[in-house]
């Protein structure tokens, strides 16, 4: 299994254990570029993450690694480090210093200082259990004039660590290239890994993780929340809140500063990576692709003066696709057009009581003849028989939906939400000159919903018009076999 | 530790002087209750002898009660640790309703296992029934008697507690005289074994009748010899300890044979045993200290860590700690060296009041120099346990035997002006080293109470 690779990609809870959209897209990429050797390293929480794969592995994965960031059982031990340890620390206190003030530039020479070749070098033992750490502890606790609990702060301390020490000591696979899907801890083992074997280091994010952490960490109960007692809504995270999201932003920095190629989905992301430290020259974008022999187009048109419709909303019945607000711009529709069909197509489960929410205001604006949920189904069949798609997240990265629905031809409603508003009116140039597919409304908004619906469903020319760019436009740029040749060309271009 | 003792602090709440005098008063009874009145008695009971026992019999009376100390102490030992520390605990939870059941248990446990020893090994000295049934009756009821010492601390009526040690003292030196004139040695050893059974009646007595209990026994308290082996060995050490350098000159060539095992040498140990009665004020004031003053501050020290205080604060509670002890030790440094000096002073004359030889006043001297040291080794052992060094406890402990096995072993050699500079070397030597190890310790107590704490597998 373990021959040379080129590519070593860096997994973080995802590909091949647990199935999601960023772990299809490995797979597809995996097999699309079927000359390229791969190797994965893979993070996961502990052993019991060790589940059946979700995916049959391709030939072209050559080595896997799996590296285990909370199954730490370490017990109680003590360490008397030599006095050339005790130098290291010294240099660690200064080192952390800078690092907590943002400048994460140093941190080769941290990663030398956990190195296991170099001699010496610290231990998950130095760090945790031995009097130069204690030491370093409180002086950055007296450095910094805290006045917070010591007990949170000294355990905030270990548990931030623990992840990351056995990191400085794994066994990463050789590469030419590392690419890594997330910033976190596989952005930093993937800039390790970089670092160790002067290789080249590519990120693709389709969320940004920072982002989907710190929501997170501010609802997060276990954290010790100093102001808890105090009801005011508080304008600050607590020191601890804090705490957690400098150091996942410390880590992506360090992933941001060290990749060659910074990659997203959508141009919205790229704010937020400059602002994590991706220097501008290295930002790009490649968009999710789908495969576009699988939804046939068909040019669609509408009758002048047609009255009767299918409107579908593709989409699990959960708050964050925001269900109530597409269901009430339909009350506005069917006052329109009354003999309109409308297709909720997505699990019902997920949300029960959300659900039923949704189902007593549907008798509410008596919308029961109009509104069918169907639950799971296949919804490539429903597609033909669709007039036109209906988006109204809270929240979207980049849905497929729009391409899938946009590819057979059919125009879409979205609201302004991730890549939507590039989807349906082009990103570059080249592409705003295919013209628009659709039309773009504000978040939660049932009125202005139902006025575009209405306006595309009124007039046949634009329904057309918006039918043909869609098409092109899914053909010309999200064609997932030219996305992933994007990928070739990027990794040839560091190969060789 | 931390449980134990609970009732002197209620009771030097008042802070009245009358209140403080009841807690010392107290606190010298438990700390050396039944050393105490054990060697007043005897001591007595020795006196009034003399004039009936043949010299022969005297000395197997005296070796009989020497052994039965000397045993029940170091086998108890075993015990006495752990079955604290288990108490501490449920009382600590605030289960006192475990405190008889865990109590019976371990009376069974000693009662059993002591009458076997005991039995085999008394027959085996003298192989009389009569002797035999006595001498091990005396040595279950001392080693229930230390037992139940340990419990004795959680209880509220101190007044019977003392009534029982008074009481009893009188029934084993009247039983003794009266029972010894008519039955000769059998007679002196069983009314003083009637006395301590009396005294040992009174405190069970006041313990059932003060705790309530769901059960009549409970083996729980087992489970900590695999908790903590080290507390087990650590009771079992400090007795051994201070008693190994007697077996060593009971077995020398000073020493002499009274019948089959038993050996003595009143020289040395008399000498000694006076010596010890020196400290019984200071234990006292100790424990008076401990169970107060220093105790609220070492809880202060661990309630802010986990009140979530700042480093400066839990520094300063330390530091608080540290003042505290040197304060309590500077008492007692005052009040023990006040006392010695005093004896040390007066030697000659408390070693002829006591009717000792000539010879034993030079042992004397170095015993309350010894016994000096000593008082301030088992103090800083306590308070090492406080805080949890057991195994710094252990290793102390375990140096103090050896030093006194090998120190008394060349003072044996070396002849007679240099008796009990054995005993006197290892009390020197560990306490100096404990001394240096504890300091280290407690100076980094944020650092080893945060850092030992051990690190294990968070469920996700």
């Amino acid at each position: 299994m373990s021959r040379r690779s080129d590519v070593c990609l860096v997994l973080e809870g995802t590909y091949p254990y647990i199935s999601g959209g960023v772990s299809s897209w490995v797979h597809q990429l995996i097999c699309a570029l079927k000359d390229i050797r791969f190797s994965l390293l893979i993070l996961l929480p502990n052993r019991e993450y060790i589940r059946d794969m979700k995916y049959k592995l391709p030939a072209n994965v050559v080595d896997i690694r799996q590296i285990f960031i909370h199954d730490h059982d370490l017990g109680k031990q003590t360490a008397n480090p030599s006095r050339k340890k005790q130098k290291l620390f010294n240099q660690l206190e200064e080192y952390s210093k800078e690092i907590i003030a943002g400048n994460t530039s140093i941190f080769e020479q941290v990663q030398a200082m956990f190195n296991p070749d170099n001699n010496p070098h610290l231990t998950v033992t130095d760090m945790l259990f031995s009097r130069p750490s204690w030491d370093m502890l409180r002086n950055l606790y007296k450095h910094y004039n805290l006045n917070i609990s010591f007990l949170d702060f000294f355990w905030t301390y270990r548990f931030s660590l623990l992840p990351v020490l056995p990191l400085f000591e794994a066994d990463i696979p050789d590469a030419e290239i590392y690419h890594t899907v997330s910033t976190g801890y596989a952005g930093l083992i993937a800039a390790m890994g970089k670092i160790k074997n002067n290789a080249v280091l590519l990120l693709t994010e389709h969320g940004i993780y920072t982002k989907e952490r710190k929501m997170e960490i501010a609802q997060a109960s276990w954290i010790y929340d100093e102001q808890q007692d105090d009801n005011r809504p508080q304008k600050n995270m607590s020191f601890f809140k804090q705490w957690w999201i400098t150091v996942f932003n410390r880590m992506a920095r360090v992933c941001y500063e060290h990749s060659r190629e910074v990659i997203t989905l959508y141009e919205e992301n790229q704010k937020l990576q400059i602002a994590g430290g991706a220097s501008k020259d290295s930002l790009s974008i490649i968009p999710n692709g789908i495969d576009v022999s699988k939804f046939a187009p068909m040019e669609k048109t509408i009758e002048k003066g047609q009255t009767q419709f299918t409107i579908g909303f593709v989409g699990r019945v959960v708050p964050i696709k925001d269900v109530k607000t597409f269901i009430k711009a339909c009350k506005i529709i069917v006052e329109k057009f009354p003999q309109t069909k409308v297709l909720i197509l997505g699990p019902t489960d997920e949300e029960e009581e959300y659900f039923e929410e949704c189902v007593r205001l549907c008798n509410m604006l008596e919308l029961n003849d109009n509104i069918t949920f169907t639950g799971i189904v296949p919804i490539k069949d429903y597609y033909p028989q669709i007039d036109l798609v209906v988006l109204t997240s809270e929240s979207e990265a980049q849905p497929l939906v729009i391409l899938e629905a946009n590819a057979m031809g059919i125009p879409i409603v979205s609201s302004d939400v991730g890549a939507c508003d590039e989807m349906l009116n082009g990103r570059t140039p080249e592409d705003k000159a295919l013209g628009i597919s659709g039309l773009i409304t504000g978040v939660a908004t049932p009125r202005e919903t139902a006025q575009n619906v209405i306006k595309i469903l009124s007039d046949p020319q634009m329904y057309n018009s918006m039918s043909k760019a869609g098409i092109k436009r899914v053909h010309r740029f999200y064609n997932q076999s030219d996305l992933f040749a994007n990928y070739l060309n990027l990794y040839e271009k560091y190969l060789y | 530790m931390a449980g134990i003792g609970f009732r002197l602090q209620k009771l030097l709440k008042e802070d009245s002087y009358t209140g403080l005098l009841k807690g010392y008063l107290f606190s010298a009874i438990i700390s050396s209750g039944p050393m105490l009145t054990s060697i007043i008695c005897i001591a007595l009971l020795g006196v009034v002898s003399l004039t009936i026992l043949s010299s022969e019999d005297y000395l197997l009376f005296r070796s009989t009660i020497v052994y039965v100390f000397a045993f029940s102490l170091i086998f108890t030992g075993m015990f006495q640790m752990i079955v604290t520390r288990y108490l501490a605990d449920r009382l600590f939870v605030k289960e006192p309703s475990s405190l008889v059941p865990c109590y019976v248990g371990l009376l069974i446990i000693t009662v059993i296992t002591q009458s076997i020893l005991g039995g085999l090994f008394f027959y085996h000295v003298v192989p009389q029934w009569k002797y035999v049934m006595v001498a091990t009756s005396l040595y279950v009821t001392i080693s229930c008697l230390w037992n139940t010492m340990i419990f004795i601390s959680a209880t509220k009526n101190y007044m019977i507690i003392v009534w029982g040690f008074l009481i009893g003292s009188l029934v084993s030196f009247f039983a003794g005289y009266y029972m010894g004139k008519q039955f000769g040695m059998i007679g002196y050893l069983l009314g003083f074994e009637i006395g301590q059974f009396t005294i040992f009646q009174f405190l069970l007595a006041s313990l059932l009748r003060e705790f309530d209990f769901f059960k009549p026994m409970d083996f729980n308290f087992l489970r900590y010899f695999k908790k903590y082996p080290e507390l087990c060995a650590l009771g079992c050490a400090i007795n051994l300890g201070v008693w190994v350098d007697k077996f060593l000159f009971w077995f020398s060539p000073y020493g002499t044979q009274v019948k089959g095992f038993f050996h003595n040498c009143p020289v040395y140990d008399t000498a000694f045993f006076l010596a010890y009665l020196s400290i019984v004020p200071s234990l006292s004031i100790f424990l008076v200290q401990v169970e107060t003053s220093f105790y609220h501050k070492y809880r202060d020290f661990y309630a802010l860590i986990m009140h979530k205080a700042s480093l400066e604060r839990i520094e300063q509670a330390k530091e608080s700690i540290i003042a505290d002890l040197k304060e309590s030790m500077m008492a007692l440094l005052k009040v023990q060296g006040f006392i010695s000096i005093l004896l040390l002073i007066g030697a000659l004359k408390v070693v002829s009041i006591a009717k000792l030889q000539w010879a034993q006043l030079f042992i004397f001297k170095i015993g309350l120099v010894s016994a000096f040291l000593l008082i301030f080794f088992q103090v800083l052992l306590i308070i090492m346990l406080y805080f949890e060094f057991r195994k710094e406890a252990l290793w102390l402990t375990l140096l103090f035997i050896v030093v006194n096995i090998v120190a008394t072993a060349i003072s044996i050699h070396l002849g007679f002006q240099s008796f009990g500079y054995g005993f006197f070397a290892a009390c020197f030597v560990c306490l100096f080293v404990g001394y240096l190890v504890f300091n280290r310790k407690l100076n980094n107590l944020e650092f080893f109470t945060f850092v030992s704490q051990p690190i294990r597998k968070v469920e996700i």
